[in-house]
């Protein structure tokens, strides 16, 4: 469920993503954040209720648009070792 | 701060009670037996029922917490400067089992 290899990236052609108001400025570090969570938190969602996971791509790309790679892998690692202080 | 000056250009100490006395000795010395002594009375009953033992939480090295960039000027460098050994971690863990 969490298990970072397991996730492959989903086919398809994808676009950059779309505004979201919520994050308005320059400054996307929140917007990468809260799809890296949302991300999470839906996969633990849908798999608790054992559902497909299909909707959750869209955070997925999202946040693999934005977010820097070295956060990504840090991120990964700390929730593989249970140390990432994020609520998922 | 707009405090309002008028009530404090009045004579008379309007505490919780609202007595009648001036502002002299007698009301105050009422007030610290009655009201402020029990007050304490309670607070330190209050504080006895909810004291002792309880677990401590579970060691887990978050990266945000116990942050070490550069050892700290006393003892060994490690430790905070109230280091309690039974409830504060060192970034490694607790130090007792």
């Amino acid at each position: 469920m969490l298990d970072v290899e397991a996730q492959e990236p989903p086919k398809g052609k994808w676009s950059t993503p779309p505004f979201d108001p919520r994050f308005p400025s320059q400054n996307q570090i929140r917007n990468c954040y809260q799809n890296f969570l949302d991300y999470h938190r839906c996969l633990k969602t849908r798999t608790r209720r054992g559902k497909s996971t299909q909707p959750c791509e869209y955070y997925f790309r999202v946040y693999h648009s934005l977010c820097p790679i070295s956060w990504v892998e840090s991120w990964n690692e700390q929730i593989k070792n249970g140390i990432f202080a994020g609520k998922i | 701060m707009a405090l309002p000056l008028r009530p404090l250009t009045r004579g008379v100490a309007s505490a919780a009670k609202g007595g009648h006395g001036g502002a002299g000795a007698r009301t105050w010395r009422l007030l610290t037996f009655v009201l402020a002594l029990p007050s304490v009375a309670l607070c330190t009953f209050n504080s006895y029922l909810h004291s002792g033992h309880r677990p401590r939480p579970e060691f887990r090295p978050y990266q945000h917490l116990r942050i070490r960039t550069k050892p700290y000027p006393w003892g060994d460098g490690n430790h905070t400067l109230f280091h309690n050994s039974h409830v504060n971690p060192l970034p490694t863990g607790y130090e007792h089992p």
